[in-house]
Order: structure tokens, then sequence, then C-alpha cells
């Protein structure tokens, strides 16, 4: 069965890296003959693969393992995995936070001396106040205080 | 010794071992990075880094097949992650100012400078194909890799690279058609 030229066309790219057999080859190059539209795709091709030839090579520089070990005897990280240090980094910096919050609540605990008699009255031991009652004169926060006090029937001491 | 030998021996932790594999494999490796990255620093940094990816494998080290094809994966990958990074940062190259491929010291400057543009035509066109399609291409033009064993760094088959191949082809000789004769 003869190849059209689609087919042809197609395997004009494996023709470029001598992957077509010899048959095969024959074939397409008698087709490539008298067919002027594959023939000039074929040309172009050919170009292409010239034009591929033009980008510089670069040899690589010389002592490059002497480089790499030094890298590797300064680096002692460069022998670690790095996704392992994306996930062990954070790790460490939550456990050194939660570390410093249990240590720092102990001893918040150890020397305040005194214990809350009521969950309200640690809250209030941990902002420094007597109790949610001390506010300011004509502060927000007094205001606030009288009309949630009006609203639920308590008895705010300032007027 | 051969290759089998010398991944036994790097294996077992001896470095001297693992120093050899690097000085028989570092050239090609430099020449991929380079084919990809188009600048020498870029092109050493990333060798580097696949060397120290392999020496991290140590005894681990399991891969079927031949050494080289775990090394050029291993940079495929690299250089790919590097070229994304740079479209990330709108990173610029300064073309290396190295000669010309195949230019003649009796070359006129007009000359001289129009194979620098084609050169320069050529690298973008090559830059500008799809990653698969680009990564097919060097290995094949450049590291004269067998369709075979592009599939094997590339994790595919034979019918895909001989398909991206044309593709690639396709497309340069689109985008290079003012170039062609």
């Amino acid at each position: 069965m003869q190849m059209k030229c689609k087919d042809i066309k197609y395997r004009l790219s494996a023709l470029v890296d001598g992957r077509v057999a010899p048959g095969e080859a024959a074939e397409i190059e008698g087709h490539l003959r008298v067919c002027p539209d594959c023939g000039a795709e074929w040309r172009e091709m050919r170009q292409v693969a010239d034009l591929l030839g033009l980008l510089p090579d670069a040899a690589p520089e010389p002592f490059f393992a002497t480089r790499l070990m030094a890298r590797l005897r300064q680096e002692p990280s460069a022998g670690r995995h790095p996704r392992m240090r994306k996930i062990l980094v954070p790790l460490y910096m939550v456990s050194a936070l939660a570390v410093g919050f249990f240590i720092g609540s102990l001893s918040g605990s150890l020397f305040n001396g005194t214990q809350a008699a009521s969950p309200e009255d640690a809250v209030a031991q941990s902002f420094y106040l007597e109790s949610f009652e001390d506010f300011p004169e004509a502060s927000m926060s007094e205001a606030y205080f009288t009309l949630a006090s009006d609203m639920t029937g308590g008895e705010g001491e300032n007027p | 010794m051969d290759e089998s030998g010398l991944i036994g021996c790097f294996r077992n932790g001896d470095p001297e071992a693992f120093r050899e594999i690097v000085d028989i494999q570092y050239p090609q490796v430099y020449r991929l990075c380079y084919r990809f990255l188009g600048n020498r620093e870029d092109a050493e940094e990333i060798c580097q880094d696949v060397f120290i990816r392999l020496h991290r494998t140590g005894s681990s080290y399991r891969q079927e097949g031949k050494l080289f094809t775990f090394l050029y994966k291993v940079a495929v990958r690299l250089c790919l992650n590097r070229i994304r990074d740079r479209k990330r940062r709108n990173w610029t190259s300064l073309e290396d100012a190295g000669p010309i491929a195949g230019s003649l010291v009796s070359d006129s400057p007009d000359n001289l400078l129009e194979q620098k543009e084609k050169e320069l035509a050529v690298r973008k066109a090559v830059d500008q194909l799809p990653e698969a399609q680009r990564t097919a291409l060097i290995l094949r033009r450049y590291q004269e890799l067998s369709y075979s064993e592009i599939a094997e760094v590339m994790d595919c088959s034979e019918a895909s690279v001989e398909s991206m191949l044309f593709r690639a082809r396709q497309t340069l000789r689109k985008k290079l058609k003012s170039l062609l004769v």
C-alpha cells in the first residue's frame, strides 16, 4: 500500500534521525522525488536540523569533581534531602513555640503565687485587673460595660 | 572497573568510586544542563546538584538500567525547575559571549553578526517549545540518545518520543521559516 503525503510527512522526522527501515526509506525517497510539497517539507526539515547545529556547545570546566567535593564538605545539608528539610524546619519551629508556651505558662503559674478562684478571675488576672469593672472614666470600655449591664439587668458601679 | 562495579563500590560507601563516577559522567551531564539553560554558571550549579542527589542516594541507589539515565532524569527535572523559576522571576539571560559554533577567524563581521542573529533566533525557538518536546529534541539532537534511551529518561514510550520529535521539528520549521531558503 502506498503511503499518503500525511504519512510521509510524519515519517520525515524519523528519517532525519535515520530511524526508518531501508525499504520504507526507499519508498519515502521515491515519493519525495515526485511530490513537490513533501519534497519542500523535507528540504526545510533538513535545514532546521542544520540550524540546530548553530547552537554552541559548552565544554565543561576542568576540576568539576574537586569543586563538587568541596561543596559536599562545606554544605553538610547538601547531603540531606531538601523535601525532608521542608517538613522538618517548620516542625522544629512549631515544636519550639509549643515548648516555649508550655514553659511560659508553667513559670507564670509558679511565680504568680495566687490561684484564681474562677475562670473569669483567671482571665481578669491575666490582664492585671482586679475585675472587669475597673475602667477609666468616660472610656469606650466603660460605656460598653454600662450598656451590657443595663441589658442583662446587672448592676454597673459606674454611672 | 566497569559501571556496575563502580556503582557497587559507591553503594558500599567508597568515596573514590563516587569520584570516579563523577569524573566519567559529568561532561555529558554538564552539556545537557548547558543545552537547557544556555548559561555556564547555571549549568555548573545544576550539574553539581545532580551529583549531590546521586551522593544522597548512597547505599539506597537501586536504579535499574544505566546510570546515565538516572543522572539525565534528575538533570532534566532540575533544569526544567530552574527554567520555570526564571520565568516566574522574569529572568533574562545575558547570552554567553562565546564564539559562534562553526565560525572561522576569517569570517567577516557581517557574517558573524548574521550567524549570531540566527543562533539567537534558533535558541529562542527551541526555548519556546513545550517542555516535553524540548527535552526530547535536546536528548536526541545534542546528546545523541536513541529513541529507547530517550523513552527511558522521559518515562514514556518510543512512539511518544517519535511523536514529540515530529511536533518539535514541525514547530521549529514554522517558527524559523524566515531563516529557511
